[in-house]
């Protein structure tokens, strides 16, 4: 005879089974997440971990100059070191026997100061011959530039093994040889300014598709579904065609003897032509152009939500159709309205080639030097701080963001 | 045939003008001959004549797709007449748009304004109007007790149950004083007891505040608890308007009393008609005794139409104009009463209402018994309902 299904279990008994099942389910459910998390671990922690650490990690001249560095490694950077670094200095340049890591420390040195690389091999080539015990005097004598206290200083701030050097240098400051902080001068203060402008640019581009994507979604919401599957269409066709190809086609419409350009001036609206590429209008045109579905398709999920019925109430409760559609309406698209900006602000932040390949030199984002010191001279250091610069100041505006959306806000956020 | 329906016509009438009191209240809302069609073809509404007196209570009852949501859309002027006009407090309200109607409205899905309190969207039809602060606060007191919310003003919408946002969408719609409220479906997402509290509630708020209410729900019941008068829509038209005892003791049409509670419905073909009462030859070799309500002439088919609660099994001898033998298919135990189900007169069904189902155990299934029931509670109406639907 079968046991009742209703027979008691013992406590511990239920508890112990009803545990198997809970871990059963969590396991089943890491298994599902798994692939995913494996591939973001790669993909998308790991680099952004190698950029944090190539931002701070500066091993190149200790590596080459350890006796120079000890030397120094109590100098107040007020006058000129003693005469001890100067030997140091020529004992660790006599010692070279890897040209290749030479070649990285003078690199090293010439990212902080312009010529040092020349100065390191210059000094290099002479080491064995210059007398130690007037070691400042004779490099003086080399070369002008070692009687210079700053000279000093770019070795003690490339003492490692972390340096705030790139860090200090993507918000256009550095430290003197004294460890003081300060601004670097206006010819070379680059990235406050690129920064400024990329955020100006992602506010522009934000407020565009705004401006721009609600009344689409608007439409897209409130027409037979039939008319907007065929617009739905319309709007997500940007995201058929490769950035590349879209970019090239805006430079081919937006030229001087382009179509754009052509129509204006056979409607008679201007006499000469516009410029319209190579400049900022270009930019704010063609990245407004390809971030447009991220605003329109959260606020069309948004609204499509929403139906006549609040509408219809308010007017029937006396609000002029345009007062009904700014105190209910609207206010019940705040989350989508809150997901669509912050989706296209963020995106913008990053942009690259657009800017890249349409605007001038005035109007390159900090993704651009990012990819310049990445690609072209190879200040990996330099590249990551911009990154990680990047990274913060989206996680900033985030959170003060998400602050201000407060309720209103996409869960999420 | 054109004949037998203005035949039908003419008796409809005679029964209108001998039993409805005619309404003396001068017509507030009018509709007058309005259509509506939405592809050119079909009519939505058709041919709708309907006044509305001031402080009544009227329900437009229908299935769906009979036309009364549309109506009540025209009125609220979400929806414009193809033809006809309608006139509300003496203006025509063609040219007036749906925010100047000053109509309050309630809607199906309470319609509340999701990011504003109670308190909010209540005081929102004052707030628009350009009300003062002060007096919007005292107005939305006073309404938010006369929907028993009081004290909850602070809330939002999501944090109140169905019933209380439905409370809520009420108070919004009478606080501003609207000349005229509409209600679309209010209950029909509540359950079946919060429907019977709130019905009494709206019943209640219309006698304090006299407002007129018009009313739109297929639930016969509600309309028949609520109303001052009941027009019964379908197929786009009215196919009969009365009090609600008048609708449902006396129907003038297959439609209406098949609609409105339960009829037995036996077909059959007229073989004598004597002044108000007629001889109707049901299946081979019945006949029974009714009311001529719309019948045509001696010939034609008909329906008779008999509530169950009005027939007798087994009776007593004697008095009864009609009695058919009838085999027992089911008994149904209801608590309050039992159904027996028969066949009679060429198998067509009949069911009996026994009000003290005690009596109902003296009754077995497969049995022949008596059903009788006197001629003037039966009513014979135009044939199919089909008929009674067209314009």
């Amino acid at each position: 005879m079968p046991a009742a299904p209703s027979a008691p279990l013992g406590g511990r008994q239920l508890k112990q089974r009803l545990r198997r099942i809970q871990r059963r389910q969590a396991l089943r459910a890491f298994a599902l997440l798994a692939p995913l998390m494996l591939f973001l671990a790669v993909n998308f922690l790991l680099p952004i971990t190698l950029m944090f650490v190539r931002s701070v990690d500066d091993p190149d001249v200790r590596r080459v100059l350890p006796r120079t560095l000890a030397a120094i490694s109590n100098w107040d950077g007020l006058a000129l070191p003693s005469n001890e670094a100067g030997a140091a200095l020529l004992a660790d340049l006599g010692a070279v026997e890897n040209r290749e890591d030479l070649s990285r420390a003078a690199n090293r040195l010439n990212y902080d100061i312009n010529g040092f690389r020349s100065l390191i091999f210059r000094t290099a080539r002479s080491a064995g011959r210059i007398d130690a015990t007037h070691a400042m005097d004779a490099l003086g004598a080399l070369d002008q530039r070692w009687k210079d206290i700053e000279t000093w200083g770019a070795v003690k701030r490339a003492a490692g093994p972390t340096t705030s050097f790139y860090l200090l240098g993507a918000l256009d400051m550095k430290k003197n040889a004294g460890g003081e902080i300060h601004r670097v001068g206006s010819e070379r203060a680059v990235f406050t300014l690129v920064l400024a402008r990329t955020l100006w640019i992602s506010l522009w581009v934000t407020l565009l598709c705004l401006l721009l994507g609600y009344p689409v979604a608007y439409l897209l919401a409130t027409i037979p579904s039939n008319v907007a599957n065929i617009l739905m269409i319309l709007v997500l066709l940007p995201f058929w065609t490769s950035l590349l190809v879209r970019t090239t086609a805006w430079v081919v419409l937006l030229q001087t003897d382009g179509p754009v350009n052509g129509a204006l001036r056979w409607v008679g609206l201007i006499d000469q032509p516009l410029q319209l590429i190579f400049n900022r209008v270009g930019v704010y045109i063609a990245i407004t152009h390809v971030l447009l579905p991220f605003m329109v398709l959260p606020l069309y999920s948004v609204m499509k939500s929403l139906g006549p019925t609040t509408m219809r109430a308010a007017i029937s409760l006396g609000a002029h159709p345009f007062t009904a559609f700014l105190r209910v309406y609207v206010p019940q698209t705040m989350p989508g309205v809150f997901a669509g900006t912050l989706l296209v602000f963020i995106s913008a932040i990053g942009y690259y080639i657009t800017p890249a390949l349409i605007g001038g030199a005035d109007d390159q984002m900090l993704s651009y030097f990012i990819a310049f010191y990445t690609n072209e001279t190879t200040n990996w250091g330099l590249a990551g701080a911009l990154g990680v610069v990047l990274l913060m100041m989206t996680a900033v505006l985030y959170l003060i963001y998400s602050r201000l959306a407060g309720g209103a806000g996409p869960r999420w956020a | 045939m054109a004949g037998v329906v203005s035949a039908l016509r003419a008796n409809a009438l005679h029964e209108t003008e001998m039993d409805a009191a005619p309404s003396t209240a001068p017509a507030f809302v009018e509709f007058s001959d309005v259509c509506k069609s939405y592809d050119g073809e079909t009519l939505a509404v058709a041919h709708v004549d309907l006044a509305i007196g001031k402080g009544e209570f009227v329900t437009l009852l229908g299935p769906s797709g009979s036309g009364k949501t549309t109506s009540l859309m025209m009125l609220a002027g979400f929806e414009a007449p193809t033809s006809g006009d309608i006139v509300l407090a003496g203006r025509s309200v063609s040219r007036i748009p749906p925010h100047k109607r000053n109509i309050g409205m309630v809607f199906q899905n309470y319609a509340l304004f999701p990011h504003m309190t109670v308190a909010e969207n209540i005081g929102f039809p004052l707030s628009v109007r350009g009300v003062g602060r002060e007096t919007v606060r005292q107005k939305v007191d006073r309404a938010l007790a006369l929907v028993r919310l009081s004290g909850l003003g602070h809330r939002r919408p999501t944090e109140l149950s169905g019933g209380q946002q439905q409370r809520v969408a009420v108070a919004r719609a009478v606080v501003f004083e609207p000349d005229l409220v509409l209600m679309d479906e209010p209950l029909g997402a509540l359950d079946k007891q919060l429907r019977e509290q709130l019905q009494l509630e709206i019943k209640r708020i219309h006698s304090d505040l006299g407002v007129t209410i018009v009313y739109v729900t297929h639930d016969q019941s509600e309309a028949l608890t609520l109303s001052d008068r009941i027009a019964v829509f379908n197929g786009g038209g009215i196919r009969q308007i009365g009090t609600p005892m008048e609708i449902y003791e006396r129907p003038l049409n297959s439609f209406v009393a098949q609609f409105i509670g339960e009829s037995n419905r036996l077909d059959g073909r007229v073989i004598s008609r004597n002044g108000d009462r007629c001889r109707v030859q049901i299946g081979a070799d019945a006949t029974i005794e009714a009311r001529a309500v719309a019948i045509g002439d001696v010939g034609c088919s008909t329906s008779v139409t008999i509530r169950p609660e009005h027939v007798v099994i087994n009776p007593p001898p004697g008095g009864w104009d009609n009695v058919l033998t009838g085999l027992i298919e089911t008994i149904i135990y209801h608590g309050d009463h039992a159904r027996a189900q028969l066949r009679v007169a060429d198998s067509q069904v009949f069911t009996v209402k026994i009000s003290d189902p005690r009596n109902a155990s003296a009754l077995k299934t497969g049995e022949t018994v008596q059903a009788a029931w006197r001629a003037s509670d039966s009513r014979a109406l135009d044939p199919d309902p089909a008929a009674g639907a067209a314009p």
